[in-house]
């Protein structure tokens, strides 16, 4: 017998939490596929040690916490961690960065305050986070996309080569051809010129930057399909990049010499990965369908603010990490009324 | 057969829950469930053979307690008093005719603990007392002391006497008659509608005449047009005021906060009694009891119970109260014993095999394991806002159960913890498989203590 109710195509359930975190890992795909296409075998390497390096963590403190390892390694949820990190670190970046940054997620944002469903920051960008502000050089180095170095054809740093690169035996000097800034980078430093003038000296700017559309859009067609799997609600991905897209639309207008346009906004840096895959992370979300509108959009307005006048090109990681401070917060005024009450609870009066 | 029940899925206006006031639902949160209703709807409702048997009659329903008033070796007559009851106590009849054996516990399928009941060895001739035509009730007051005495309680599932509910109406502007029959699997309500809706309308006609009720609402949900369209042949055929209003087919459609918010629009505040706002809410079985008891004379002896899932004659079966479970088996044709009582979603797994039926026992699912989500191990709490977003009575599963677990009495207070109405849709939908209802059910009991 179906496990679906046949007269209605959107009723799907959404099922356990090994599932929805099975889900996740599989709406990933388009964009693992996608990076892996402009930006060479660095991203495939990256995500699997890092979820290597997830697996063993999470089965070291489950064993430490005395809980069942395998019940808990089921789950999923430190492989999700690990793709997301393995997403957002640079493809060519070296084994120790990934060793930290998951030991970071793993051990310390995750299960130091309490494993799955209490942590009140996102693991993966906790370790973002760190690793920026720690390794900025490594952070930054990232990888040229293949149509800046080639004509014809798929011209990405072999296999082999990659391993050597990541793994060390080979020097990052020797790979200078295969790196560049991200075009969030260019944008930044761009010196004196006006965001026409960079567009058209810098060959990322210039060349380049539609690899990361095509990345941005097959987060999307990810996003999508957890949408329609209902693994997420549509509130905070629309009202992240509403607000975003609004913020960035004002300034543009306002002043299209100083400020990148709102489609640069929407498709550039972590902007897509983090408004499907990372602010819908419900553990550390606001709750309530009104409260992630404002969790969303909150997200969307920090990201432009610290990508305009922040010292990162990029700010994914960061707004989501004080969207997480906040999110307590919003919980508190934005519960649903009870059936039957006049006045929703709001805030932490004890009136009880 | 596979796992084929816990399919359920957020209602697809869930989406747009936000908006949910401006769209006009009357009510948020819910779930869709596979109904799993043509199982047991296809055949008319069958009388139970009689036949020699034992029964156990329950003399206690709910917190209410009848006196017994025969004796071992006694010969009583079918619909004679056996137990005594007042003006809270519901009267208890015999539901055939033979030699009470003994008064001594038993198990009701649908209830916890053991009851005492009169057990009567039956000598299969059904012999009825002699039913004096009853001079109508012609007060309000008159139908509650009757009801009592008829040994009316509501049939959807709490069993409270129907005539304490009628004793407590005040100025009543609407009668609401229950109808929805949300939970899956169970069919014994539309079988009824299908096949009597004549006593219904008419039982409904003269409750609300009683009442003085404005309007007389019934509301059915709209997965049975059949018994819509035999309701409604029988209100014109009958001239009544009746209206029938079909309801969404989201489950719990048939909760009474969620029905009296669709069918006449007012709210229902937490631990407020349905009279506090000028509205009488009856069971349409209950309804259809009391047209039997106040038409035919004949007390509440009966029951039509729907006997399901792997059997092979499932069906409604109008059976005697105080029948063994185990008589019904053979009825059904079932060979196992792995049984659950009642609907999926608010039922219980019948643990006694020696049970009988009570007055509340309204399904009986066979081979719970072939069609009823088994308990998994529970996980943790991802915060995913599923269980809030289904809570028709929008509270916090997820908060309440934190504070349960953490024995926070002053947070289950602020969370409104009595506004449960322990529909179940949270623990369906979480993820993590939380016991969440269960968990809330024991905070109850725990703030009462």
């Amino acid at each position: 017998m179906a496990l679906i109710r046949s007269s209605s195509p959107h009723l799907h359930n959404a099922g356990s939490t090994p599932k929805i975190m099975r889900l996740l890992l599989i709406a990933a795909l388009p964009g693992i596929a996608a990076m892996t296409f402009f930006f060479g075998w660095g991203t495939l390497i990256q995500i699997g040690w890092a979820m290597l390096l997830a697996l063993g963590f999470e089965a070291a403190v489950m064993k430490l916490r005395r809980r069942p390892v395998a019940f808990y390694l089921r789950d999923s949820s430190a492989l999700v961690t690990a793709l997301l990190l393995g997403l957002a670190l640079p493809p060519f970046s070296p084994w120790w960065l990934t060793l930290v940054g998951v030991f970071v997620a793993i051990v310390i944002a995750k299960h130091l305050y309490g494993g799955l469903g209490n942590n009140p920051f996102n693991p993966a960008m906790v370790a973002y986070a760190l690793l920026l502000v720690s390794f900025p050089v490594d952070m930054t180095r990232w990888t040229a996309p293949f149509v800046l170095h080639a004509d014809d054809g798929w011209q990405v740093l072999g296999l082999i080569d990659t391993f050597k690169v990541i793994f060390g035996a080979l020097d990052h000097s020797a790979i200078d051809a295969f790196t560049s800034a991200t075009p969030l980078d260019e944008l930044r430093h761009r010196g004196g010129l006006t965001t026409e003038e960079a567009f058209r000296e810098s060959r990322v700017l210039a060349d380049g930057v539609g690899a990361w559309h095509a990345v941005a859009a097959a987060y999307f067609m990810g996003g999508v399909f957890l949408l329609y799997r209902k693994v997420f609600t549509w509130h905070t991905p629309l009202a992240m990049l509403g607000s975003l897209a609004a913020i960035s639309t004002l300034f543009y207008l306002f002043a299209p010499d100083n400020f990148a346009d709102p489609f640069f906004h929407l498709t550039m840096g972590a902007t897509m990965l983090g408004a499907f895959f990372i602010a819908t992370d419900p553990v550390t979300a606001a709750t309530s369908n009104r409260g992630k509108l404002y969790y969303g959009a909150g997200i969307g307005v920090l990201v432009y603010v610290i990508r305009t006048w922040g010292s990162y090109p990029d700010a994914v990681a960061f707004a989501v990490l004080l969207m997480n401070l906040a999110a307590p917060f919003i919980d508190q005024y934005t519960q649903p009324r009870t059936y039957g009450h006049a006045k929703p609870k709001r805030g932490l009066k004890e009136d009880a | 057969m596979s796992t084929p029940y816990p399919t359920q899925s957020l209602d697809s206006s869930q989406y747009f829950d936000t908006f949910g006031d401006l769209l006009g639902r009357p009510w948020r949160g819910g779930l869709r469930l596979r109904d799993h209703k043509h199982l047991s709807s296809g055949n008319a409702i069958r009388p139970f053979p009689s036949g020699a048997t034992a029964l156990a009659i329950p003399l206690e329903q709910g917190r209410s307690r009848a006196r017994p008033c025969v004796e071992p070796g006694q010969r009583v007559l079918k619909g004679e008093v056996i137990g005594v009851g007042d003006e809270r106590n519901l009267w208890v009849h015999a539901s055939s005719s033979g030699i009470v054996k003994a008064i001594a516990p038993v198990t009701v399928a649908d209830r916890d603990a053991p009851v005492q009941a009169v057990h009567i060895a039956t000598d299969g001739r059904d012999e009825w007392i002699a039913r004096p035509t009853p001079g109508q009730p012609r007060t309000l007051a008159e139908l509650a002391d009757f009801s009592m005495r008829m040994g009316l309680a509501g049939l959807g599932g709490a069993g409270f006497p129907t005539g304490v509910k009628l004793a407590g109406a005040g100025l009543t502007d609407f009668l609401l008659i229950n109808g929805a029959e949300c939970e899956p699997f169970i069919t014994c309500d539309d079988a009824l509608m299908r096949e009597r809706a004549d006593m219904i309308v008419r039982a409904a006609d003269f409750l609300a005449d009683l009442l003085g009720a404005g309007r007389t609402l019934i509301g059915v949900e709209g997965n049975k047009p059949e018994a819509v369209r035999a309701v409604k042949q029988s209100i014109t055929r009958a001239g009544s005021r009746l209206k029938v209003r079909r309801l969404p087919e989201r489950y719990p459609a048939g909760g009474q906060p969620m029905l009296i918010r669709a069918l006449c629009g007012r709210r229902l505040a937490p631990g407020q009694l349905p009279a506090a706002i000028g509205v009488q809410v009856l069971n349409v079985a209950s309804l259809h009891a009391l047209g039997r008891a106040v038409f035919a004379g004949e007390p509440l002896i009966n029951r039509i119970l729907t006997l399901t899932g792997s059997c092979a004659h499932p069906g409604n079966i109008e059976a005697p109260i105080g029948l063994a479970v185990r008589d019904l088996a053979r009825f059904a044709g079932a060979e196992t014993t792995d049984i659950h009582v009642g609907g999926p979603m608010m039922g219980r797994a019948l643990d006694d095999a020696r049970a009988v039926i009570g007055k509340t026992t309204g399904c009986l699912i066979y081979g719970a394991r072939d069609w009823l989500p088994q308990p998994e191990p529970a996980g943790d709490c991802i915060r995913c806002n599923r269980c809030v977003d289904v809570c028709p009575m929008a509270l916090q599963p997820m908060s309440l159960y934190a504070a349960v677990q953490d024995g926070q009495h002053r947070a289950l207070k602020t969370l409104n913890l009595d506004a449960c109405i322990e529909c179940g849709a949270c623990s369906l939908s979480c993820p993590a498989r939380l016991p969440l209802r269960d968990s809330f059910r024991q905070g109850k009991r725990d703030l009462q203590s």
